[in-house]
């Protein structure tokens, strides 16, 4: 891949006998938004601790920007962000004071009140910045670890699961910064156990039992799960098993039908926007009324399932 | 930005942000200096510079001896840190008080003092005390020297004015030999030849007496003499040759007088030794003017400071209670504050970032220094105008 920021070869952690990580490897592209996806105990958190320095790999090979994390010089330590899966700021400062601290720690210079309003500005906490943190709702808390991950403008952030715990209105809001922050160019690695959060991503990585079971696109990851496009398809009458069986033999058919109601089928097909036009001709030859035909986009929960499904009896 | 630059933006770090960290937490301040300061304070109320008197109960064999029956008009005079608890045969119950804290101090007193005394020997006095307190016991110790050491001076001074009342029978003497010298004076001027002679007769047996009691005084002052450790003796040096004199002159120079010229012989040996008497005479009543107190402790000390200052001991100790005080809050708030961001996950933070341990420790020093100096000078306002020392 171009402008490779992080990449792993099998990459290990054992803990004692127990295997966190097991062979992942994978590469990620700059200005790009990689979402690991996976359940609780999958394997994520160490990962992030081993791509940021955290621990030191059992086997394997890791390079973020170039560099063994384990080794990371001053300069590449700047250009790396991280916000951990916790609220590890001070409860006794007020939100100014803590994202000041974090921003003395990176060696962001003395004359840095502007870039402390743009961040608290950028995650709405401007009109709070006097505050004391335990004051603060939980949200505010997530939205004031976020500031002091950006604080000193990273090419790279590290996100462990930013969006746990957090109401869906502002999970969404903080979808619409990371995209933001990927369109200034930056890349983002963010971990969450919610599947549905990898539609918001460019590359999706699914991890299960430390394992890396897939890299690629949602929508890939879509395909891969049904085998390709999605079509759902309405009739207004019932449709007789013969017909069903004609349609299977379409050569614009590739992959299967499957009723899923008395008047309603999934059908498995390369391409959707094509397909559908076709099945519209068809139909009217069979003379059955269409109620409606689109393109079926499962939600992720469903696709992740069908994934780790197909993994599990393919292992 | 230059990489000097840089460290110095990140030592910054934690020292604004230990300070206010602390700052905003009063309560902990409080515990922290108020606690220790208290316990210090207490420690202090509890230290007393003054001696403390000791309840003594006196053991002795025979309750009847003259040693038990002198013992409390002796000890009650001794000195006000001996207060007299009465004297008791029973050793076990004196023991069983000990322990009850009804008494501070059991002082057992040998049984036959004067026999070990007069057969050489010190007389050992015991005391038993029930403290487990380092600084009582040695007060003990020095309690049972001083004590000692007043009952021992008081022995000495009583030899001493027996001494000088001695010599009061030397001064008789000696009047009485100048008298007899006198008489043979005039003896000579009558040339009364069996008069002489009796006179002459007393006359050596009394320079004899003179000669053997100041001989012995003599004898002591020179003993006294080495043991201080003098090497002029030529006061005493002098009395001898005195004596020697007075020896000689009391001699007559021929068993009869007949001539003028034995008579004038005679009168001049008279007068050499009615000089020589008078001389000792000077010599005995300078002898006896001399205190007895001042004999018996010709010394004492008296320390005197050349430091212009006069501190008492919380002016001395505040500053290091103030120090101790110090250490203790800098090295348990960087303790807190590292096991805190340990266990709170903050530690990842500074790991992943470009800030190292060792700035990470010399930063938050530097705000506990800081910290530490604002508190110093807070803890010494109210130390000096709170508690009045003069630090």
């Amino acid at each position: 891949m171009e402008n490779t920021v992080i990449y792993t070869q099998n990459l290990t952690k054992q803990f004692g006998d127990e295997v966190a990580v097991k062979e992942v490897t994978f590469s990620i592209p700059s200005g790009t938004i990689f979402g690991f996806i996976g359940p609780s105990g999958s394997g994520k958190t160490t990962t992030v601790r081993l791509l940021t320095g955290l621990y030191r790999p059992t086997e394997g090979k890791i390079a973020v920007l170039d560099e063994a994390p384990t080794e990371f010089s001053r300069a590449t330590q700047r250009k790396i962000g991280y916000m951990p899966q916790l609220f590890v700021l001070y409860d006794d400062l007020s939100v100014w004071e803590n994202l000041n601290f974090v921003a003395s720690l990176y060696g962001v210079g003395f004359g840095r009140s502007k870039r402390l309003k743009e961040v608290l500005d950028f995650v709405e906490l401007a009109n709070h910045k006097n505050k004391v943190v335990r004051k603060l709702s939980g949200g505010m808390k997530r939205r004031l670890s976020l500031a002091a991950t950006l604080i000193h403008r990273p090419t790279l952030v590290f996100m462990d699961e930013p969006t746990a715990g957090i109401d869906p209105v502002l999970r969404r809001k903080f979808w619409d910064h990371f995209q933001s922050i990927r369109e200034q160019g930056q890349t983002l690695f963010i971990t969450t156990q919610y599947v549905g959060e990898a539609a918001y991503c460019d590359y999706v990585g699914i991890l299960a039992g430390g394992r890396l079971l897939m890299v690629d696109t949602p929508k890939n990851l879509r395909r891969r799960a049904y085998g390709g496009d999605v079509i759902k398809l309405r009739t207004s009458d019932y449709v007789p098993p013969q017909v069903v069986a004609e349609l299977r033999l379409l050569p614009f058919i590739k992959g299967d039908v499957t009723r899923i109601g008395p008047h309603t089928f999934r059908i498995i097909t390369d391409n959707a926007s094509t397909v559908i036009p076709l099945l519209i001709d068809w139909a009217k030859e069979q003379q059955l009324k269409v109620e409606s035909i689109e393109e079926d986009l499962p939600p992720f929960d469903d696709v992740f399932v069908e994934l780790v499904k197909d993994r599990g009896s393919h292992d | 930005m230059t990489e000097i630059t840089q460290f110095f933006i990140r030592l910054s770090a934690f020292l604004g942000r230990e300070i206010f960290a602390v700052l905003r937490q009063p309560m902990l301040i409080l515990t922290l200096v108020l606690g220790p300061f208290l316990i210090l304070l207490l420690f202090g109320l509890g230290f007393n510079n003054q001696a403390q008197p000791l309840r003594t109960l006196f053991v002795i064999d025979d309750e009847n001896s003259e040693l038990a029956q002198n013992l409390e008009e002796t000890v009650s005079t001794l000195g006000p840190q001996l207060i007299y608890e009465g004297i008791t045969t029973d050793k076990a119950k004196a023991v069983e008080k000990l322990l009850r804290r009804e008494i501070d101090l059991i002082a057992e007193v040998p049984a036959h003092a004067e026999e070990l005394i007069r057969n050489n020997q010190p007389a050992v006095i015991t005391l038993l005390h029930y403290e487990i307190d380092p600084m009582q016991k040695d007060y003990i110790s020095v309690f049972g020297e001083v004590y000692i050491n007043e009952i021992n001076r008081r022995v000495l001074l009583e030899a001493a004015q027996q001494g000088q009342q001695e010599s009061t029978a030397v001064q008789q003497s000696l009047e009485t030999t100048k008298q007899t010298a006198a008489n043979l004076n005039q003896a000579l001027e009558l040339q009364d030849q069996q008069r002489v002679q009796q006179e002459q007769q007393v006359l050596e047996r009394d320079t004899d007496i003179l000669i053997q009691t100041v001989g012995a005084s003599v004898g002591l002052v020179n003993g006294f003499n080495q043991a201080m450790g003098y090497e002029d003796n030529s006061e005493t040096a002098a009395i001898e040759d005195l004596l020697n004199d007075i020896d000689q002159n009391s001699q007559a120079n021929s068993s009869e007088i007949g001539g003028t010229q034995e008579v004038t012989a005679e009168k001049q040996r008279l007068t050499q030794l009615e000089g020589d008497l008078d001389e000792l005479d000077t010599l005995l009543q300078e002898f006896q003017t001399i205190d007895p107190n001042i004999l018996v402790r010709p010394f004492r000390s008296e320390p005197k400071s050349i430091v212009s200052t006069e501190l008492r001991p919380s002016d001395f100790f505040a500053p290091a209670v103030i120090a101790l005080l110090m250490q203790h809050l800098a090295v348990t708030f960087a303790a807190l504050s590292v096991v805190t961001e340990r266990r709170a996950g903050t530690m990842e933070l500074f790991r992943i970032s470009p800030i190292s341990p060792i700035e990470t420790l010399l930063s938050k020093y530097l705000s506990y220094l800081l910290l530490a100096g604002l508190l110093t000078a807070v803890l010494t306002i109210v130390v000096v105008y709170g508690l009045g020392c003069r630090c």
